[in-house]
């Protein structure tokens, strides 16, 4: 059975490589990497929700990722903004 | 191309051919600096001197954004947020005035060009060292990563006594330890 040590050596291996990979990538590659992470992430909502709520639509379907990725920002921003006088 | 790209690309193109001074700053500038992580908006710091700069970038986004008519005030490094989402993809654009704080004028004026052929054009982006500092001034989980991740990526190019004197200055040299201590040797 792996121990905390065993956790700890493989995790910090994995953060190594990615940290290499990092310093080989140009900045341009991060850039592009960033926008598909989040458009894959984006797609397989889309997926999830068109099976959970067997939704064809797919308005309907891009209306619940965006109401999914409004309870995620909703939580990651709690406590930071208040509302300026009205624009 | 992506539609997060497509979007990212349409705002610069407005910010540089209007002459708007600006900085894309949040995740895309830690992903130029560090390891690359999802970047589910696209954030800008705006000058906002000239007081006509944030309705005339809406007017000229208007197309592709729909902005809150509700700006919001951001209690962490004290600035006002103008948020919008892209029309038709879930993506959001958020803009910043540049605060009036030391940090922040310093981090503005200290701003470099990078050529990006994301871009296809230069584009203005914060040094890392002021990544750095910004990350632990909000000190969120993600942020103290992404603070990890340009420290550790960037290993000896980048300025310590720079980052240290600000996080003196902003009283978080606390963070800055507490993160440093994280960072292998690689």
């Amino acid at each position: 059975m792996e121990t905390q040590q065993d956790i700890d050596t493989l995790a910090a291996a994995i953060y190594r490589d990615k940290v290499l990979r990092a310093r080989a990538l140009t900045a341009d590659q991060k850039i592009r990497d960033g926008i598909e992470c989040f458009d894959l992430s984006c797609r397989l909502m889309a997926d999830g929700i068109r099976h959970q709520f067997k939704l064809e639509d797919e308005v309907s379907v891009w209306k619940k990722v965006r109401e999914r990725l409004d309870i995620v920002r909703r939580l990651e921003e709690r406590g930071i903004y208040k509302p300026t006088a009205a624009a | 191309m992506l539609e997060g790209e497509l979007i990212t690309r349409a705002v610069v193109n407005v910010l540089e051919d209007g002459t708007f001074p600006y900085m894309l700053v949040g995740s895309f500038s830690s992903n130029i600096y560090g390891i690359a992580r999802s970047t589910k908006d696209a954030d800008f710091v705006v000058d906002v001197a000239d007081r006509t700069v944030i309705p005339r970038l809406m007017k000229a986004l208007d197309h592709l954004l729909e902005f809150d008519p509700q700006s919001s005030f951001e209690g962490i490094t004290g600035c006002v947020r103008h948020e919008a989402i892209a029309r038709t993809y879930p993506f959001r654009v958020e803009f910043f005035e540049r605060a009036d704080d030391p940090f922040a004028i310093a981090r503005f004026e200290r701003r470099v060009r990078l050529y990006s052929s994301v871009f296809a054009r230069e584009i203005w982006i914060p040094t890392a060292e002021d990544v750095v500092v910004q990350k632990l001034r909000w000190s969120r989980e993600k942020d103290k990563g992404d603070a990890r991740d340009v420290m550790t990526v960037q290993g000896k190019a980048l300025n310590h006594s720079y980052i240290q004197d600000w996080c003196r200055r902003l009283n978080i040299l606390d963070r800055y330890e507490a993160v440093l201590a994280t960072v292998p040797e690689i």
